[in-house]
């Protein structure tokens, strides 16, 4: 998902993006992808279940608050797909950092630091 | 020419003399705030602010380089690297403590210079193609690269590369440390007043006119937007 939200950021510094190829499709993952948040970490698969996750227990300690952001990010890949709709690189722009700070939210505390440390092996 | 034990001795031989221009003395000190704040702002996630400071010190880089061909006569590059000869000869006398002062980078202060710029120059130069983990705040140049290698950028800059700065300007400080405590030399002093009191060595600084720093500041203001806006124009 931050592959097809930086080639959507990436297209959009160009003088002429390319709506149809590159934008449009990214902006599908995003919001096709965006929903399925909240069924990528079910109770039970965090470090009990015995499997390596980078899913911090806070996920399920702060469910209200996690299923909130979740819910905030669904809205905003909704709100970026409309602005790709309507072709307008302005509020196009805007939506993408507001999607990107969605994505942060979650990151900044229910993701694990060792997640990109790992990566690198 | 006295010899080395006479110095400090004859009140006549010692006088002011001037070693830093100005614009180097501000380059050096912009240079120390703008590393100090992208340490801290990189370190406390505030990376629009660690976007400014980087560029400053981007800024600071490219007009010292420039400043390093055409600057003040302290500040050439050809007036004070030395090959590995004159270095190891400079080496050998480190221990004295009344060796007569260079005006000017000595030979071993020369490479770390070079090797303080190329430091710099390396942390801000991948910083520019690092990408954010949520593509919030990434380099003005990460579109060249992809996602992947735009964070493996990003690791490098944030870890090895600037692991390595801080090594490099650690002992930098010691060495400053150093000549301070043990040969009484206040470098510090020195950076920051322009002059020291020293026996005259032969040569005096060469000032290089304003223009030309005026020419080097847009130069490198130039390279600077273009740079933050990824070359797209």
């Amino acid at each position: 998902m931050g592959t097809a939200l930086k080639q959507v950021d990436d297209e959009l510094k160009k003088r002429s993006p390319d709506w149809e190829n590159v934008i449009l499709l990214n902006v599908q993952v995003l919001h096709e992808r965006s929903p399925f948040l909240l069924k990528w970490f079910p109770k039970g698969s965090g470090p009990e279940s015995g499997v390596k996750t980078y899913a911090l227990p806070a996920i399920w300690q702060k469910a209200g608050d996690f299923a909130k952001h979740a819910k905030d990010m669904e809205a905003a890949s909704v709100k970026l797909s409309q602005a790709a709709a309507k072709r307008d690189a302005g509020e196009l722009k805007a939506q993408v950092i507001v999607m990107g700070k969605s994505c942060k939210a979650c990151h900044d505390d229910y993701r694990s630091p060792e997640y990109e440390k790992d990566a690198e092996q | 020419m006295s010899s080395p034990d006479e110095i400090g001795k004859d009140p006549k031989a010692a006088r002011v003399l001037r070693v830093w221009d100005s614009p180097t003395r501000a380059m050096h000190w912009l240079l120390v705030i703008s590393i100090a704040t992208c340490w801290w702002t990189g370190e406390n996630d505030e990376l629009e602010y660690h976007q400014y400071s980087g560029y400053v010190a981007l800024w600071v880089v490219l007009l010292r380089v420039y400043w390093g061909f055409v600057g003040s006569s302290t500040s050439k590059f050809v007036n004070f690297l030395r090959g590995p000869r004159t270095v190891f000869k400079y080496v050998r006398t480190l221990h004295l403590r009344n060796t007569p002062a260079t005006l000017g980078h000595n030979a071993l202060g020369a490479i770390s210079v070079l090797v303080l710029l190329s430091a710099v120059a390396a942390v801000v130069g991948t910083g520019l193609f690092a990408v954010d983990f949520d593509v919030l705040y990434s380099g003005p140049l990460s579109s060249y690269v992809d996602y992947r290698q735009g964070r493996k950028i990003a690791r490098l800059h944030g870890g090895t590369l600037f692991n390595i700065l801080l090594v490099v300007i650690a002992l930098h400080l010691l060495a400053v440390s150093f000549y301070y405590a043990y040969k009484r030399h206040n470098l510090v002093a020195t950076m920051i007043t322009g002059k020291r009191k020293g026996e005259a060595v032969g040569q005096e600084l060469q000032v290089a006119p304003v223009w030309r720093l005026a020419l080097g500041a847009v130069i490198a203001s130039i390279i600077v937007w273009a740079v933050t806006t990824g070359f797209y124009f």
